[in-house]
C-alpha cells in the first residue's frame, strides 16, 4: 500500500477513476438541468487537458481561448455556412486547430515564462478582434443554429441532453487516457525534462524547440476539439468564446485542480462550473465570493487540489517506508 | 488625414499622454516582476481603487489636487496591506499561484467597488486651472492632457535619478540583476522589495487619479488597463526603467495611431507590435537582465 501511495502516477490515475465514477453517478442521478452543467464541465475538462499537456513542457498559455475559438468557428462555418455534415466539421475543426497552433507556435514557443503567456494572449486577442468584426459570422452578435453531431445510426440522439452529457464525459475520458499514454511515452518524458531544465535538454542534444512546437500543436488540436463540442452544446458561436476571460477560466480550472497532473484539470473544471452555478444563483455580487475562493485556494493549496493530494499520499507512504525517495519534493522545486 | 500636420501633431500629443499613463502603471509592475519574479495582476486593482478614492474625495468637496495628493497614499497603504496579508504568502509558489491569487483579488476588488459605488461610471472633474487649452504652435491642445505629459516626464526623470543615483536605487538594481548574490552580500531584498512595491502602488495610484477625469471611474477599469500594461512590460523588458519608458511609448503610439489608421482593428495594432518585438527580441527590448527568460 505504501509503495502504491508513493507512486505518483498510480495516485493520479486512481483520482481519475474516482472522478469518472463521480461524473457518471452525477449524470445518472441528477435531473434535466444538471445535464447541461455536466456537459459544460466535461467540455471544459477536455479544454483543461489541452492546456495541461502544454504545461508538461513548462509552457503556460493565456490565449488558449484562441485555439478553442478556431475549432468553434471552423465547426460553425463548415456546418452552417457550407452545409456539410457535422462529422466533417469536427475533422475540419481539429485540422484547423493543428494548422493554427503550428503557425502561432512557430513564433510563440521561442519564448517562455511570462513572455509566452503574453504572446499567446496576443494571438488570441487578434483572433477575437477578427471575430468581433467578421461579417461572415455576424460579428459581435454571433451566429446560431449550429447542429450537433448525428449519431442516430448507432442509437445515440445527441439532441437529448442526457445522451449529450454522457458523450461529452466519454470524450473527456478518451482524451485523458490518450494523454496519460502520451505523458508516459518517451515523447512525454522528454517534455517533462524540458520543463525541468530546458538548457540541459538542449545541451544533451534534445531539440527543445521542436518538442515544444509539437506539444503546442497537439494542445491546439485538443483545444479545437473542445471548441467543436462547445458550440454543439450551446448551438451558438460569438467572439465571447475567444475572449481572454475564457482563457483565464481554463487556466484557473487547471491551477485549482493542479497543473501538470492531467486529472487535476477536469477536476478543477467540475469545481469551477459547480461553484459558478451555486454562487451566481445564491448571491447578487457572486464574483466577490468566487474571488475569495480563488485567493483561498492559491494560499492554502498553491499546487492545486491534486498536487496537494499527491503531497499528502507521498508523505503518508514515507512514514511507513522511509526508504522511498520523496519524489514530491523534487517536483516541488518546479 | 495624416497629411494634415496639425492633426498629426495632435495625435502625437495624444499618444504621448496615453504613454505616460501606461508608464505610471508599467514601472511598478516591471520592477516588481524583475526583482521578485512576481506576476501581480492586481496592480490594476490599485489603480481602480485610487480612482474611486479620488472620486470620493471630490464628492466630499475636496479639490482634484487634494485627491492627487491623498489618493495615491491611500492606494499605497492598501497595496502594502494586500502585500503583507496576501501577496507575500505566494512569493515562492510560482507564477500560477500568483495568477490565481491576484485574479481572485481582481474579482473581489471589482465587486467591492460595485457594492460601494454601483455599476455606473463616475466622473471626476479636472482642475479648473487646467480646463482650458494651450496654443502650441497653432495647435489648441487641452491643458489637462498637457499636464499629464509633463507629470509623466517628471516621474520618469525622478525615477531615473532615484535608480541611478541613490542607495535604494543601487540596491534595487543589484537585486534585479542577481538576487542571490545581492542577498549573499547582506542586502535584505525582502525590505527593498516592500519599499519598491509601495512606490509602485503609489505611482499606480497617481495613474488612477489622473486617468479619472479622462476615462471616468468604473468597475472593470482595472482589467481594461492591466492587459495593456502587461504588454508594455513584456515589450519593454522586465525590471528596467528604460524598458518601461520605451514600451509605454511604443504601445501608447500603437494604440492611438492604430485607432486612426485601422479603426476596425485598433487592438490588433498593439498585438502586432508585441508579436514583432518578441519575434526578434524574445525577452523584450531593454530587459534589465539579458539572459533571463524565467523558464
Amino acid at each position: 500500500m505504501a509503495s502504491m501511495l508513493a507512486n505518483r502516477t498510480f495516485v493520479r490515475r486512481a483520482i481519475g477513476v474516482v472522478l469518472i465514477v463521480a461524473a457518471l453517478l452525477a449524470q445518472q442521478l441528477s435531473g434535466f438541468f444538471a445535464q447541461e452543467l455536466i456537459a459544460e464541465a466535461a467540455i471544459l475538462g477536455i479544454f483543461t487537458l489541452s492546456l495541461d499537456l502544454l504545461a508538461t513542457c513548462g509552457l503556460v498559455s493565456f490565449g488558449h481561448a484562441g485555439l478553442l475559438g478556431i475549432g468553434a468557428y471552423m465547426f460553425g462555418g463548415v456546418t452552417v455556412l457550407m452545409g456539410w455534415p457535422p462529422y466533417v466539421a469536427i475533422i475540419g475543426a481539429v485540422l484547423a486547430g493543428i494548422v493554427m497552433s503550428f503557425l502561432v507556435g512557430l513564433l510563440a514557443v521561442r519564448t517562455s515564462g511570462a513572455f509566452f503567456i503574453m504572446v499567446t494572449l496576443a494571438a488570441a486577442e487578434m483572433f477575437y478582434s477578427w471575430g468581433f468584426r467578421s461579417k461572415l459570422f455576424n460579428g459581435a452578435d454571433g451566429m446560431g443554429g449550429i447542429p450537433r453531431l448525428d449519431l442516430k445510426p448507432i442509437g445515440l440522439d445527441l439532441d437529448n441532453p442526457e445522451i449529450f452529457a454522457l458523450v461529452c464525459i466519454a470524450l473527456c475520458v478518451i482524451v485523458w487516457l490518450l494523454l496519460e499514454l502520451v505523458v508516459a511515452s518517451p515523447f512525454g518524458r522528454t517534455l517533462a525534462a524540458i520543463r525541468q531544465n530546458p538548457s540541459r535538454v538542449a545541451a544533451l542534444g534534445g531539440r527543445v524547440f521542436a518538442y515544444r512546437l509539437a506539444a503546442f500543436t497537439a494542445s491546439g488540436a485538443i483545444a479545437a476539439l473542445a471548441g467543436a463540442f462547445k458550440v454543439q452544446h450551446t448551438n451558438f458561436i460569438s467572439p465571447d468564446l475567444v475572449s481572454w476571460f475564457v482563457s483565464g477560466d481554463v487556466l484557473i480550472a487547471v491551477v485549482i485542480g493542479g497543473m501538470g497532473t492531467l486529472v487535476g484539470g477536469p477536476l478543477g473544471a467540475a469545481i469551477l462550473v459547480i461553484l459558478k452555478e451555486v454562487l451566481s444563483s445564491s448571491f447578487g455580487h457572486w464574483y466577490l465570493f468566487l474571488g475569495a475562493i480563488f485567493a483561498f485556494v492559491a494560499l492554502a493549496l498553491p499546487r492545486g487540489i491534486v498536487g496537494w493530494l499527491l503531497d499528502m499520499t507521498g508523505r503518508l507512504s514515507q512514514r511507513k517506508a522511509p526508504a522511498v525517495t520523496p519524489v514530491s519534493s523534487v517536483e516541488a522545486e518546479q | 488625414m495624416l497629411l494634415d500636420p496639425y492633426f498629426f501633431a495632435e495625435q502625437i500629443l495624444n499618444s504621448l499622454q496615453f504613454s505616460m499613463l501606461l508608464f505610471l502603471l508599467a514601472i511598478g509592475l516591471s520592477v516588481v516582476f524583475g526583482l521578485m519574479d512576481y506576476l501581480n495582476l492586481a496592480h490594476g486593482t490599485i489603480y481602480m481603487f485610487a480612482a474611486y478614492v479620488a472620486f470620493t474625495i471630490t464628492q466630499l468637496g475636496g479639490s482634484f489636487w487634494a485627491a492627487l495628493a491623498l489618493a495615491p497614499f491611500v492606494a499605497a497603504a492598501v497595496g502594502l496591506l494586500l502585500y503583507f496579508l496576501l501577496l507575500k504568502r505566494v512569493e515562492r509558489s510560482g507564477h500560477l499561484a500568483q495568477v490565481l491569487l491576484t485574479v481572485g483579488i481582481i474579482y473581489m476588488g471589482t465587486d467591492l467597488m460595485r457594492i460601494a459605488y454601483g455599476d455606473l461610471p463616475k466622473g471626476v472633474a479636472q482642475p479648473e486651472v487646467l480646463n482650458g487649452a494651450v496654443n502650441l504652435f497653432g495647435i489648441l491642445y487641452p491643458s489637462y492632457r498637457l499636464f499629464l505629459i509633463g507629470l509623466g516626464l517628471v516621474v520618469m526623470i525622478a525615477l531615473y535619478f532615484a535608480l541611478e543615483r541613490t542607495r535604494l536605487g543601487a540596491l534595487v538594481r543589484a537585486g534585479v540583476d542577481d538576487r542571490a548574490t545581492a542577498e549573499t552580500l547582506g542586502i535584505d531584498i525582502g525590505k527593498v522589495f516592500a519599499l519598491v512595491f509601495a512606490i509602485g502602488t503609489y505611482l499606480a495610484g497617481v495613474g488612477g487619479v489622473v486617468a479619472a477625469p479622462i476615462f471616468g471611474v468604473y468597475p472593470g477599469m482595472d482589467v481594461t488597463i492591466i492587459i495593456l500594461v502587461l504588454i508594455v512590460v513584456v515589450v519593454g523588458g522586465l525590471g528596467s526603467l528604460k524598458g518601461a519608458i520605451l514600451g509605454s511609448l511604443l504601445i501608447g503610439f500603437a494604440d492611438t495611431f492604430g485607432k486612426i489608421l485601422l479603426p476596425q482593428f485598433a487592438m490588433m495594432m498593439i498585438y502586432l507590435v508585441m508579436a514583432l518585438v518578441l519575434t526578434f527580441r524574445p525577452t523584450g527590448l531593454l530587459p534589465a537582465r539579458r539572459f533571463s527568460t524565467s523558464g
